[in-house]
């Protein structure tokens, strides 16, 4: 009964399903103006989310996908600046709005999850002022109406006693009490879409997987879309439905869960999968990995940006940028020479 | 199969040391850097008086009273015919002498304090934020004239005197620098392995805390130029015939409709030694401190 | 919390207490006395009959018990320099001046560097940070004060004629002192409101706030000045009993007839009832000035009104 603020609002737009996605990224490009260079942070990232789908954005550090989440909100940090590209919210282009109709979006309609849960918090004011500030915001509500509200969200996201937790500081919660609190300002407002930047990097294994399931949790009783970004590919394997493989600024390889998992395309993928150490693997091959190092793209150059490090690498690779092209339903790759099966990689 | 080894054009950055990356930072900074070469030659002039000084710094010539600007006297004279660039430059190494002196002493004083308060902690401790305060309180101008009425001043006296009234400063920083780096991982790493508290104060500790120390010190360096300029003023500074830019300031106040430049050269001395040193300390926190914007 | 202020009080005072039998110690065993130097030679006779007369007769120790003694009855003694006053009275008559002179001056440089430490991070990497520190630092920290004093006072006293030369007597005596004296603590209190306020504009939990479309303004106020200016209240107290004992050289350069003179003419000549007394009013004011800054701190900052202070 206390839950069912969870599901979508009466009278609200009905849900995209199926049909077009709620959050539609094209071509964007996010680029860093340094003193003596440019880095081009992001580049030609075109993804789509639909309702009730989690997006796993994969990729190591470097790879762009922090600061692809922080476009969706408008808020890359200096001096970073988004230098192309659209990104359509339930039909309208976030960069074309103004600073007021954004500041409406962020936390109302699309609510984020940051990596670092200890410092994301204020310090100096309760919890409960936290959620009075986004629910008088978003909603309307009053303080009394506001305090009721944040006791239903801390306890959806499982936080007990959440009356006394309400008139504490943030500093008397535990990381992981931090990180549920969070999600729970995150979902306060009732938003279409979620966006989680490593939430669980910060946390220890047994937490991270108690939020994980709370994320899975809320995205399936809400219908929202959600995007999760992560170098881990354990978590998008049990908590993504498509995933989004970035390298270098650039997608590399988009596809369904099982699809990637069963048949990776991308050479960088297959070498991302095969650095997963196994339990049951011999001796000799328990810690592969790619040799050398992702760059720091510092130039608009033509060619694929893995060609260095790629096994499969031809000349084409060198010269000419592979597009994002689709070799199946749902799954698309910018290669030149993607991986037909991965036995053949194997060898 | 391991990995196929390909021509790898990865990116290789040199590593730099924290070092090398500070003195990067710093290098970048301009103000910095010209405030930097200014204080060094500030105190090089002082170093090398002797040497460069057009003349003896006591030397008198009484038939160039109060002359302005000439060729023989290139910022002119002062009233018992004593050359006013001398007396500049001498004073810039009293001036200098004092200035690095008495913070030298407050470090000398204050950094083992702090550490050992920091090291045995408890009772120890207690006590010594009870002496911090105890010298904090006491009002070091009645301390330091009762001093020099006592001692007499001269250079390194002043420097001994101004520095007994710094040494909390530094105190209380290497207490807290102490204190802070010590629940690092690093160091609760080297003490896991087995490291002797002495060599984790000496090898990990404290070169970790020289940056903040470096630049507390060079902070101290314009406060003491006032101060001892101000002692001076009162007439209790430095005495003739030794140069000083306070007692220059003080002895030409009365000259002033006469001879400006006599009061205006140690003015600006003073104040281009405390304007370089000041954004000096400020460059060297900039670059000490990755995190400081 | 209460407790731990008790205790707190209870440590300041043994500190003040350690601190006046320190400083008589030191001017008792310091060559030389308040009438070593007066009037040419005098007879050991009338010598002792002086010493006597004013209890420099005795054993330094009872001294410093009658000086005691005399204390928690509110007197303070006779000063040997003007021995037709009690220092009660000496210190009554110069002190307000000097207060004047030290709390415009709190007011007036605390006020504007936290001013303009905020506006230049604020305005972080724009021309007017640029433009503030630039002249906030220079001005505040090039020349002694004192110099600037005597650099205004050449301007506009002589050369000008707008504001008077010295003295105390009418409301424009106050202006130049004030500002001369207000220009180096308002320099320091910018640079440090400054770093402190950019610190956490880049906070983490500031970011957060704006994702979750909180106003600049609203971040402005309860995120980043709410947390900026705890830190600066250790700052902000160790300052004021410098500012409020007067500043000898501004009082000196300025003719001001405050507290200032007496630490020098006291200190040197050994004025052992009116060092006493200073010494007393700086160090006591310390100590109000350590316990104001405990419960500002504890007041302003939940993190420590919790969990007790660890500074």
């Amino acid at each position: 009964m206390t839950d069912n603020w969870l599901e979508t609002k009466p009278g609200a737009p009905a849900p995209a399903t199926g049909g077009a996605p709620l959050l539609e990224v094209r071509d964007l490009n996010v680029s860093f103006q340094l003193e003596r260079s440019t880095i081009y942070a992001v580049q030609g990232l075109s993804l789509h989310v639909r309702a009730g789908e989690r997006v796993g954005v994969v990729g190591e550090s470097g790879s762009g996908k922090s600061v692809s989440a922080l476009s969706m909100v408008r808020m890359v940090p200096s001096p970073g600046k988004i230098t192309g590209g659209e990104i359509f919210f339930e039909g309208r282009d976030l960069l074309r709005l103004p600073l007021s109709a954004m500041r409406d979006i962020r936390g109302g309609q699309i609510g984020m999850i940051p990596q670092n849960p200890l410092s994301s918090l204020n310090p100096v004011i309760t919890i409960e002022s936290h959620f009075r500030e986004v629910l008088s915001l978003h909603l309307g509500l009053d303080k009394h109406q506001a305090g009721e509200r944040a006791i239903e969200l801390l306890r959806s996201v499982g936080i007990p006693d959440p009356r006394t937790r309400l008139r504490e500081y943030p500093h008397r919660l535990s990381g992981g009490q931090r990180q549920r609190v969070i999600i729970a300002l995150a979902m306060a407002c009732q938003p279409r879409m979620l966006i989680a930047d490593e939430p669980t990097t910060a946390l220890d294994v047994t937490i991270q997987a108690q939020i994980l399931e709370l994320f899975d949790d809320l995205v399936e009783r809400s219908n929202l879309g959600a995007i999760l970004i992560t170098h881990n590919l354990g978590i998008v394997a049990g908590h993504c439905d498509r995933v989004v493989v970035m390298y270098a600024g650039r997608v590399m390889e988009t596809a369904t869960v099982l699809d990637l998992f069963d048949g990776p395309s991308h050479p960088y993928t297959v070498g991302l999968l095969r650095c997963v150490p196994r339990l049951t693997a011999t001796r000799s091959r328990v810690f592969e990995t790619i040799p050398g190092l992702p760059p720091q793209v510092t130039q608009r150059s033509a060619g694929c940006p893995f060609a260095p490090r790629c096994a499969r690498v031809s000349d084409r690779c060198r010269t000419e940028t592979p597009p994002l092209e689709e070799i199946a339903p749902a799954h698309s790759v910018a290669c030149w020479n993607p991986v037909e099966s991965v036995a053949e990689m194997a060898s | 199969m391991t990995a196929v080894p390909m021509p790898v054009q990865a990116t290789r950055r040199a590593s730099s040391s924290f070092w090398h990356a500070a003195w990067y930072r710093y290098r970048k900074n301009r103000l910095a850097l010209v405030a930097g070469v200014i204080a060094v030659l500030i105190l090089l002039v002082g170093l090398l008086a002797p040497l460069i000084a057009p003349y003896n710094d006591a030397a008198i010539d009484l038939t160039a009273v109060l002359g302005g600007a000439g060729w023989h006297h290139l910022l002119g004279t002062d009233q018992i015919g004593r050359d006013t660039l001398t007396r500049a430059m001498w004073g810039a190494r009293t001036s200098m002498s004092v200035a690095l002196g008495a913070p030298l002493v407050g470090l000398v004083i204050g950094l083992p304090i702090g550490i050992i308060a920091g090291w045995f902690g408890g009772i120890f401790d207690w006590f010594t934020l009870r002496l911090f305060e105890l010298f904090q309180m006491v009002p070091t101008i009645l301390a330091a004239i009762l001093f020099i009425t006592v001692f007499g001043v001269n250079v390194w006296k002043l420097a001994l005197f101004i520095g007994i009234t710094l040494w909390v400063g530094f105190g209380r920083l290497a207490r807290a620098q102490y204190l802070a780096l010590r629940e690092r991982d690093f160091v609760q790493a080297a003490r896991a392995l087995g490291v002797s508290s002495w060599r984790i104060t000496v090898v990990h500790i404290l070169p970790n805390a020289v940056g903040p120390i470096i630049v507390f010190f060079v902070q101290q360096v314009p406060y003491v130029i006032f101060t001892a300029a101000g002692f001076s003023f009162l007439g209790l500074g430095i005495q003739d015939p030794l140069a000083d830019w306070g007692k220059m300031i003080n002895d030409s106040v009365t000259y002033l409709p006469i001879d400006p430049l006599l009061v205006l050269v140690p003015i600006g001395c003073i104040g281009l030694a405390c304007l370089s040193f000041s954004f000096l300390g400020d460059g060297l926190r900039d670059a000490l401190d990755p995190t400081s914007k | 919390m209460v407790s731990y202020l008790l205790q707190r009080l209870l440590s300041l005072l043994f500190t003040l207490f350690l601190a006046t039998v320190a400083i008589f110690a030191m001017m008792h065993s310091v060559p030389g006395g308040p009438f070593t130097f007066t009037q040419g030679v005098m007879s050991p006779a009338a010598m002792h009959n002086i010493m006597v007369r004013y209890g420099l007769a005795e054993p330094v120790w009872r001294q410093y018990l009658n000086w005691i003694w005399q204390l928690l009855h509110g007197y303070l003694g006779i000063p040997f320099e003007e021995p037709t006053m009690t220092v009660n009275h000496l210190i009554a008559s110069a002190w307000p001046i000097t207060l004047i002179v030290g709390g415009l001056t709190i007011a007036i440089s605390y006020t504007l560097g936290l001013l303009l430490g905020c506006i230049a991070a604020i305005k972080h990497n724009t021309w007017v940070d640029s433009l503030i520190t630039a002249v906030v630092s220079t001005i505040g920290v090039a020349l002694p004060n004192y110099v600037i004093g005597f650099l205004m006072i050449e301007v506009f006293a002589v050369r000008l004629g707008w504001l008077p030369v010295g003295g105390w007597g009418s409301v424009e005596d106050v202006i130049m002192p004030v500002i001369a004296f207000s220009l180096y603590p308002m320099a320091l209190m910018e640079r440090y409101t400054r770093a402190s306020t950019l610190e956490v504009t880049y906070a983490d939990y500031v970011r957060m706030g704006r994702a979750r479309g909180l106003s600049e303004r609203r971040l402005l106020f309860k995120y980043i000045l709410r947390t900026s200016l705890i830190p600066l209240i250790t700052i902000m107290g160790p300052w004021i009993p410098n500012i409020l004992t007067g500043s000898i050289f501004i009082e000196a350069t300025f003719a001001l007839p405050g507290l200032g003179a007496y630490f020098t003419t006291a200190s040197l000549r050994r004025d052992y009832p009116l060092i006493m007394a200073l010494v007393l009013i700086v160090a006591a004011l310390w100590g109000l000035c350590f316990i104001l800054s405990d419960i500002a701190y504890v007041l302003v900052d939940p993190r420590v009104r919790l969990e007790g202070v660890s500074r």
